[in-house]
């Protein structure tokens, strides 16, 4: 422990991420230090994805809960499919997804009428501090419209704030697979918006 | 394709509300306390982990199966003693272990065998001197583009092919627009496609005969969509692969149609 300890970041003098996540398995102050550097990252990819702050701190929540749970098992990876910013976003992409899930089941138990109050665009909260944005409620219903693996890809690449490696990292391919699946995600995507205009 | 990636990119940098401080704190104590309870229950259970419960547990153990053969009626370890020969004598016990022990290594390692995948450098779009035989070609087809034209012969300039996954998704995307033209034994072939975010580094023109596929000829640049090689066999059948930097096959024509000589 101490040796990890004595590992700092040379610029910031803060501990080097690595050392922290090691740390973080049995110190809460170490996984509170990961907590807030990312609470706010996961938070706005979550919010940017559904448009609603409760559904992003849902999300939030769920996310750091899950790595909490699971931080023991993370193994730190050299190259560019390693890092904890992947595996933690990956988990969120992933908890995004259960969170439509759930609301879609919830929508469809409280009839088609419930379902426009509970539906992920139209989620009451919903835009409210920047502004309802037509195109992105459009792009939000056609990606919602797609598998979830095409979800996940086209999320981690435009909305959260990784880079491509990150982005392929967090869905557990190579960047070059990455960027096969992001291709057909985002033609799938386009026929999902063209669907969407011919029958709005 | 680019409207969208433009839609995209603004949706991504697209103004966020600040996150609620109160919903931070409240997620942090809860996960404090979360971690403290994870803590105390391992704490209530640890000492069942400790070493020095094992090494006792252990001398337990022994001590009672010492006291429990002590105990044992003589006459029922004479009936097992005189079992032994006749079913497993010791030899030949000792021969079958030690050939199962190892033939179990050899498959193990067998099936954990890592793949050998060749690799390239990973600047994929730097031209290949050595394997840059030829000029410009004179063109006798209608290449789809106007891109870049290189002709090269050495099988060497990209890697091979990583084995082919079976996921859909991950498949190499199809060209849908691929032309070949045949000029006597000089072979042209065109393409066109849409690259935007896809991971290529190169392109690749296999040939295959009787069912052994070659490369005829290849491209280190990413934006070249000709390539003109020379037959080597007639009945050769040929389609166009576009690699990344790492070999994987991210493109992938299928077989070309070849148009015959005139």
């Amino acid at each position: 422990m101490g040796a990890t300890l004595d590992r700092v970041d040379a610029a910031s003098h803060q501990p080097t991420e690595r050392a922290l996540v090691a740390r973080a398995v049995t110190d809460p102050d170490a996984f509170g230090e990961l907590y807030r550097r990312y609470v706010g990252r996961i938070h706005d990819y979550a919010y940017r994805r559904t448009g609603s702050v409760e559904a992003a701190e849902d999300i939030c929540a769920a996310t750091f809960e899950s790595a909490l749970a699971t931080l023991g098992g993370f193994r730190w990876r050299d190259g560019e499919r390693g890092g904890f910013a992947p595996w933690l976003f990956r988990i969120a992409s992933r908890q995004t997804i259960t969170y439509y899930r759930r609301e879609s089941r919830l929508s469809s138990e409280r009839g088609q009428r419930a379902a426009a109050s509970l539906a992920p665009t139209h989620t009451p909260g919903a835009d409210d501090t920047v502004g309802l944005d037509a195109n992105l409620n459009e792009l939000r219903t056609a990606l919602d419209g797609l598998n979830e693996r095409y979800q996940r890809a086209i999320s981690l690449r435009y909305l959260s704030d990784l880079d491509v490696a990150e982005a392929a990292a967090a869905m557990g391919l190579t960047r070059p697979a990455f960027s096969v699946v992001l291709t057909r995600a985002t033609a799938a995507l386009r026929r999902q918006l063209e669907k969407g205009v011919v029958h709005g | 394709m680019g409207e969208l990636d433009d839609l995209l990119d603004e949706w991504g940098q697209s103004k966020t509300p600040p996150v609620d401080g109160a919903f931070v704190n409240r997620l942090d104590v809860s996960l404090r306390e979360q971690m403290s309870a994870d803590d105390e229950r391992r704490g209530a259970f640890g000492w069942l982990f400790r070493p020095g419960v094992f090494v006792v547990a252990a001398a337990v153990v022994v001590v009672g199966l010492v006291i429990g053969l002590g105990q044992r009626d003589g006459s029922e370890v004479g009936v097992a003693d005189s079992q032994i020969p006749s079913t497993s004598p010791p030899t030949t016990s000792g021969s079958a272990l030690s050939t199962a022990s190892s033939s179990t290594t050899s498959t193990s390692a067998s099936e954990v065998a890592p793949t050998t995948i060749a690799t390239v450098p990973d600047d994929g779009t730097r031209q290949t001197p050595e394997s840059t035989t030829t000029s410009t070609p004179s063109t006798t087809t209608s290449p789809p583009t106007t891109a870049s034209t290189t002709t090269t012969t050495t099988s060497e300039a990209i890697a091979t092919t990583v084995p082919s996954t079976p996921d859909p998704e991950v498949a190499p995307l199809p060209i849908p627009n691929v032309a070949a033209q045949q000029n006597g034994r000089q072979l042209t072939v065109g393409w066109r496609v849409d690259i935007t975010g896809v991971d290529v580094s190169g392109w690749v023109l296999l040939a295959t005969v009787d069912g052994n596929t070659e490369t005829l000829a290849s491209s280190r640049d990413a934006t070249t969509r000709q390539i003109v090689a020379t037959i080597t066999d007639a009945n050769a059948l040929y389609r166009i692969e576009g690699r990344s930097a790492d070999g994987s096959v991210v493109f992938d024509s299928g077989e070309i149609a070849v148009n015959p000589d005139e």
